[in-house]
C-alpha cells in the first residue's frame, strides 16, 4: 500500500502533505497534553511494532503482496491521535532507510495508513464495544475495527493512484505519474484486501487488545470478565461471515473485474488493465496462487480466491491461539514460578540419554534444501534490518555531506526529491542523474550499494505499477513490436519511454533518499527536523522507534537462528505459518515487556515526559553552497520539464 | 534538608501482589544505613525485582510504606516535580537488561541524560559524560549507539550513566549476570571503591560469589514468604541450612580425579572436601 516517490505527481503529494498537517499539528498537541509519563515509549514501541508488521508482506491473490499496517491497534491501545503519530512515524522511518514508500509521498501515504486507517478503526471499535461490555465483545470489535480500516486505507491508495492519469497529464492526455485509473487501481488493491490483507489486520488488532489486556499495559475499565478465557467462537463467526460477504463486496465495486469496454480504457491513456495483468503473469513471478483468476471466469474465481484468502487468515489466526495457548499452560502468567521449581536438581536423567547416538559417517550432499515463504521473509526482514545498522557506520565516514548541518540536509532533500519528481522530460531526467550521482560519489558511502538497494526498490514498485504501461491492446497505437497477434499484444515506443522515464525518477529519487540519509546520523537528521520546526513529540518518537525496530528486529533474527538450528529437513506443511503466527506472539510480547522497561528506566533517571538535549547548531559557508546548487538543480528541472 | 541520621531506606511492611498472581512479596520490612553495601539474595521469582522496583519508586507497593532519606516516597508523592528531582538524583538504578535501560542514540547522549533531566547545564553534563567514560574506559564508544555495543561494554555504559547523576544509593539488579570473568573483576572493583566513596549500595544478585566479595549485609528472601534472613553477609552465607532452605545451594556433585564427591555448593569461594564429601 505504500505509495514511493515520483509515482504520484508532487502536486499530489503536497496536497495530502497540506491535509495532513493540521492532523499532525493537532496530535502532537494532544499528545503533549496528555502524554502521560509511561506513553512516549509506548507509542515509539507501537510505532516500532507498526513498522516491523508491514515488512511481513502478506502474498495475495494475482501475483502482489500487501501487509498489515497496525494503525488501528495503536489507536484502540492508545488512543487515535497517538497512532496518527505512530504510524506517520513508522511510515517516515521505513521511507527514509528501507525505501519503503517515498518522503515526497509521506503525506499521501500517512493520510491513507495513519490517519484515515486508525480513525475508522477506532469509530468503528467505539461503536461495537461502546461502554462495559465483555472481552470478547472487544476482540470482535478490535477485529471488525482492523478489517474495515484497513479497506478504507486501500480504497484512498488505490483513489490516489487512480486519479493520477486524470490529474497529471501531457498535452496529449497520457499520464505523467502513475499510468492506470481508478478502474484498475480499485479492484487491484480492493481485492487483496477484502479478502486477506483487512482479515489479518483485524487478527492482529483483537490478539494485541489481547496481549496488552493480559500484561496490564491497557486498562480493562467496564471489561464484565475480565482475565476468563476468551471464547473465541464469534469471531471465528464474525470472520466466516466476512469471508462470505468479501465476494459481494467485490461484485459491487463495480463493473466486474476483467470485463471493461477495451476501447474506452485504450482512450483513457493508451493502456489497458487486462495488460496489467498479462505483463503480471508473465513478468512478476510473485506469490500466485490462482493465476486464472483474471479469466472470463469472472465472478466465480472471486469467490474462491476470497475462500482462499479466508483460509490462509484462519490459520494464521489459528497458529497464533495455539502458540498463546502453549505459552499459558505451563507456568500461569506472568507471575512467580510455582514454588518448588527451584528444588535441588536430583531427578535422574533418563537412560536414553547416556548411551551415545553411535558413530555414522555424515551423509553425502543430496539435495540442498531452498528456502520456504517464512524463512524468505524472516530473512528478509531481519536482513533489511542490518542494512539499515550498516547505513548508520556511513554516516560516520569522513566526507562533505557528511559534514553539513542537518537543517540543510534536510532542506536539501526535499529540494532533491522535488526535482527528481518534476523531472517530465529526459533533458531533466539527465540533469538530476548527473547530480544524483555526483553526490552519491562524494558521499564516501560505496556508491554501488546504494545504488544496487534503490535498484532492487525501484524494481519492485515499477514491476507492478509501472512496468504494465509498456505493453498495448489497442491495435491502433504504433507499435514497435508486436508480441503475439491474436488476442493482439504489443510493446509501444510511447509506453517503452514512459515506462523507462518513470523508472529512472523513481530511481534517482530513492538513490537522493538513500545518499542523504546514509550520510547523516539519525539523531543529528531528527535535530535538523526539530530544529525546522517538526513537533517535539513526534521527534521523540522517532528517535525512540529507530532504536526499537533495531530491537525487534535483532530479536526476530535470533529466533530465526534459533529455528534454523533445530530444523534439519524441509518444514512440514502447515508448520511454516503456524511459526510465522508464534513469532508475531513472542514479538507482541517482547515488545510490551520491552516498553515498559525501558520507561522505568527513563523515569528512573528523572525523565518527567520533557526530553532534554544540550546540542548547538550551526550553519558554515558549505551548508549554503550545498543548497544553493541543489535549489539551482531543481529550479533547471522543474523549467527543463515544464518547457518540453 | 534531610536529617544526617535517617537511614537511606527504610521498609515497613511492604507488600506487593501482581494483577491475578500470587503475592510476589508480603510484609518485608528493614533499614538500610547510609554507606551500607547490601545484597539481596533469593532464588527466581522470590521478588528481588520487584524489592528493588518498589525502593526506586517505578511502582507502588500493595501495602506498606517506603521512606528514603527520611521522607516517606511512592510514585503519587513523586508526582510532586521537587520531590522527584530531589529522589531521583540520589537514587540511581541499573537496570537487569541492559537494552532497556540504554535507549538514547549514542552513549554520550546515554550518560548526559540523567544529569540533563535533573537539571544540570549541557556543560556541565557533557563535561561529567566525558569524564566518567574515562574512568569506565568506554571513552572510544561516546559516538556509539547503546544497542551495539557488547554485552560487557552495555553494563559499563549502564552503570556509568545511573553514576551521572551521582547518587547516593545504587540499586542493583543483577549486576554480574551475564559478564565475563574480567569483567566482573572489574566491576567488583568498582562496587569497592563506591562503597569506600560513602555510596550505598543494594545490589540483587544470585551471585553468592559476589556476595561474599563485596557485600557487609545479606537479606534473603524466600518465594512468596518475604524475609527469610538479615544479618551480616558472612553469617548468613556460611549458613548451609538457610542457603538451602532459600533454594540458593543445591546438592552438587563434584569429580576429583577418579572420585566424585557429593556435597552442599554455595559457590561462594572457598569449600572445603572432608567430611562433607561421601
Amino acid at each position: 500500500m505504500h505509495i514511493p516517490d515520483a509515482m504520484i505527481s508532487p502536486a499530489t503529494c503536497a496536497a495530502a502533505g497540506a491535509a495532513m498537517a493540521p492532523a499532525w499539528w493537532y496530535s502532537a498537541r494532544r499528545l503533549r497534553l496528555d502524554l502521560d509519563t509511561r506513553r512516549a515509549p509506548f507509542l515509539a514501541m507501537a510505532s516500532a511494532f507498526c513498522f516491523v508488521l508491514q515488512m511481513f508482506n502478506v502474498p495475495v491473490i494475482g501475483g502482489t503482496t500487501a501487509h498489515p499496517v497496525g494503525s488501528v491497534m495503536v489507536a484502540i491501545l492508545l488512543g487515535p491521535w497517538a497512532a496518527i503519530m505512530a504510524a506517520s512515524v513508522a511510515l517516515l522511518v521505513q521511507a527514509l532507510f528501507f525505501g519503503d514508500g517515498g518522503v515526497l509521498a509521506w503525506g499521501a501515504n500517512s493520510f491513507t495508513m495513519a490517519f484515515a486507517m486508525p480513525l475508522m478503526g477506532y469509530a468503528a471499535y467505539r461503536a461495537i464495544a461502546a461502554g462495559r461490555c465483555s472481552t470478547r465483545r472487544r476482540a470482535v470489535a478490535a477485529f471488525v475495527a482492523g478489517y474495515l480500516g484497513a479497506n478504507l486505507a486501500a480504497l484512498l491508495t488505490a483513489t490516489v493512484l487512480g486519479i493520477q492519469p486524470a490529474v497529471s497529464h501531457d498535452a496529449a492526455g497520457r499520464a505523467l505519474y502513475f499510468p492506470f485509473d481508478l478502474r484498475v487501481t480499485v479492484p487491484a488493491l480492493m481485492i487483496p484486501h477484502l479478502a486477506v490483507v483487512g482479515l489479518v489486520e483485524g487478527a492482529i488488532t483483537a490478539f494485541a487488545l489481547r496481549f496488552a489486556q493480559a500484561g496490564g499495559l491497557v486498562g480493562d475499565e467496564g471489561s464484565t470478565d475480565a482475565g476468563s478465557r476468551v471464547n473465541l467462537k464469534p469471531g471465528w463467526v464474525a470472520l466466516a461471515l466476512l469471508v462470505a460477504l468479501a465476494p459481494l463486496g467485490l461484485l459491487a465495486t463495480g463493473e466486474a473485474w476483467g470485463e471493461w469496454d477495451k476501447a474506452t480504457l485504450s482512450k483513457m491513456a493508451g493502456y489497458t488493465p487486462r495488460l496489467y495483468s498479462t505483463a503480471e503473469e508473465h513478468g512478476w513471478k510473485g506469490f500466485n496462487l490462482l493465476p486464472d483468476y483474471n479469466s472470463e471466469r469472472g465472478a466465480g474465481a472471486y469467490i474462491a480466491s476470497a475462500l482462499l484468502g479466508g483460509a490462509v487468515a484462519v490459520l494464521l489466526g489459528l497458529a497464533i491461539t495455539a502458540s498463546l495457548r502453549r505459552r499459558r499452560t505451563p507456568a500461569g502468567r506472568d507471575g512467580p514460578t510455582r514454588p518448588g521449581g527451584n528444588g535441588p536438581c536430583t531427578g535422574k536423567l533418563p537412560d536414553w540419554l547416556l548411551v551415545d547416538q553411535g558413530e555414522d559417517d555424515p551423509p553425502m550432499v543430496e539435495r540442498r534444501r531452498g528456502a520456504d515463504f517464512v524463512e524468505r521473509s524472516l530473512t528478509g526482514i531481519s536482513g533489511a534490518g542490518a542494512d539499515s545498522l550498516r547505513l548508520e557506520e556511513w554516516s560516520r565516514l569522513p566526507g562533505p555531506i557528511q559534514a553539513l548541518d542537518p537543517r540543510s540536509k534536510v532542506i536539501g532533500l526535499g529540494l532533491l526529491l522535488v526535482g527528481c519528481a518534476c523531472a517530465a522530460s529526459w533533458a531533466s531526467i539527465a540533469a538530476m542523474a548527473v547530480l544524483v550521482l555526483a553526490l552519491s560519489l562524494l558521499s564516501g558511502a560505496p556508491p554501488l550499494r546504494i545504488w544496487a538497494r534503490a535498484g532492487v526498490g525501484t524494481a519492485m514498485f515499477s514491476a507492478a505499477g509501472i512496468l504494465p504501461a509498456a505493453f498495448s491492446l489497442d491495435q491502433h497505437a504504433e507499435p514497435l513490436l508486436v508480441l503475439v497477434s491474436d488476442p493482439y499484444l504489443s510493446i509501444t515506443a510511447h509506453g517503452l519511454s514512459y515506462v523507462a522515464l518513470a523508472t529512472t525518477r523513481v530511481l534517482l529519487c530513492l538513490v537522493s533518499v538513500s545518499v542523504v540519509v546514509s550520510c547523516t546520523r539519525w539523531q543529528l537528521l531528527l535535530r535538523g527536523l526539530g530544529a525546522l520546526g517538526a513537533p517535539r513529540s513526534l521527534t521523540v518518537v522517532l528517535e525512540m522507534t529507530y532504536r526499537y525496530t533495531a530491537v525487534i528486529l535483532a530479536t526476530l533474527h535470533e529466533m530465526l537462528i534459533a529455528r534454523r538450528s533445530r530444523t534439519p529437513g524441509a518444514t512440514p506443511p502447515g508448520k511454516g505459518r503456524q511459526y510465522l503466527g508464534a513469532v508475531a506472539a513472542v514479538l507482541i510480547w517482547k515488545s510490551l515487556k520491552l516498553t515498559d522497561d525501558i520507561h522505568s528506566a527513563m523515569v528512573s533517571r528523572g525523565w518527567r515526559g520533557e526530553f532534554v538535549t544540550g546540542d548547538r547548531l550551526l550553519l558554515a559557508p558549505a551548508d549554503w553552497a550545498w543548497l544553493a546548487g541543489i535549489g539551482g538543480a531543481t529550479a533547471a528541472s522543474m523549467l527543463l520539464g515544464a518547457r518540453t | 534538608m534531610t536529617a544526617p541520621n535517617e537511614p537511606a531506606f527504610s521498609l515497613d511492611g511492604v507488600s506487593y501482589a501482581y494483577a491475578q498472581g500470587p503475592a510476589a512479596l508480603s510484609r518485608v520490612s528493614f533499614e538500610i544505613g547510609r554507606g551500607e553495601t547490601v545484597m539481596l539474595l533469593g532464588a527466581n521469582g522470590a521478588g528481588k525485582s520487584t524489592l528493588l522496583r518498589l525502593m526506586d519508586v517505578l511502582m507502588a507497593p500493595t501495602a506498606g510504606h517506603i521512606r528514603a532519606f527520611g521522607r516517606e516516597v511512592s510514585p503519587d508523592l513523586l508526582r510532586d516535580t521537587a520531590l522527584s528531582r530531589w529522589f531521583r538524583s540520589r537514587v540511581g538504578f541499573v537496570f537487569q537488561d541492559a537494552d532497556a535501560q540504554l535507549f538514547s542514540p549514542t552513549v554520550e547522549e546515554e550518560l548526559m541524560f540523567g544529569p540533563l533531566h535533573l537539571g544540570l547545564a549541557a556543560d556541565e553534563a557533557r563535561r561529567r559524560a566525558h569524564e566518567l567514560a574515562a574512568s569506565f574506559d568506554i571513552e572510544r564508544l561516546l559516538d556509539r549507539a547503546p544497542f551495539r555495543l557488547s554485552g560487557g561494554e552495555k553494563r559499563r555504559v549502564a552503570l556509568a550513566c545511573t553514576l551521572a547523576v551521582n547518587p547516593g544509593v545504587i540499586l542493583m539488579d543483577e549486576p554480574t549476570t551475564g559478564l565475563d570473568p574480567k569483567s566482573e573483576s572489574w566491576l567488583i572493583d568498582m562496587m569497592h571503591q563506591l562503597a569506600a566513596a560513602g555510596k550505598t549500595i543494594v545490589a540483587a544478585t544470585h551471585s553468592l560469589h559476589l556476595a561474599a566479595e563485596v557485600g557487609d549485609r545479606a537479606i534473603v528472601l524466600g518465594s512468596g514468604i518475604g524475609l527469610v534472613a538479615d544479618g551480616p553477609a558472612r553469617a548468613v552465607l556460611t549458613d548451609l541450612d538457610l542457603l538451602e532452605r532459600a533454594n540458593l545451594i543445591h546438592t552438587h556433585t563434584h569429580a576429583h580425579d577418579d572420585d566424585s564427591h557429593a556435597h552442599p555448593h554455595t559457590h561462594a569461594g572457598v569449600h572445603t572436601h572432608g567430611e562433607d564429601g561421601s
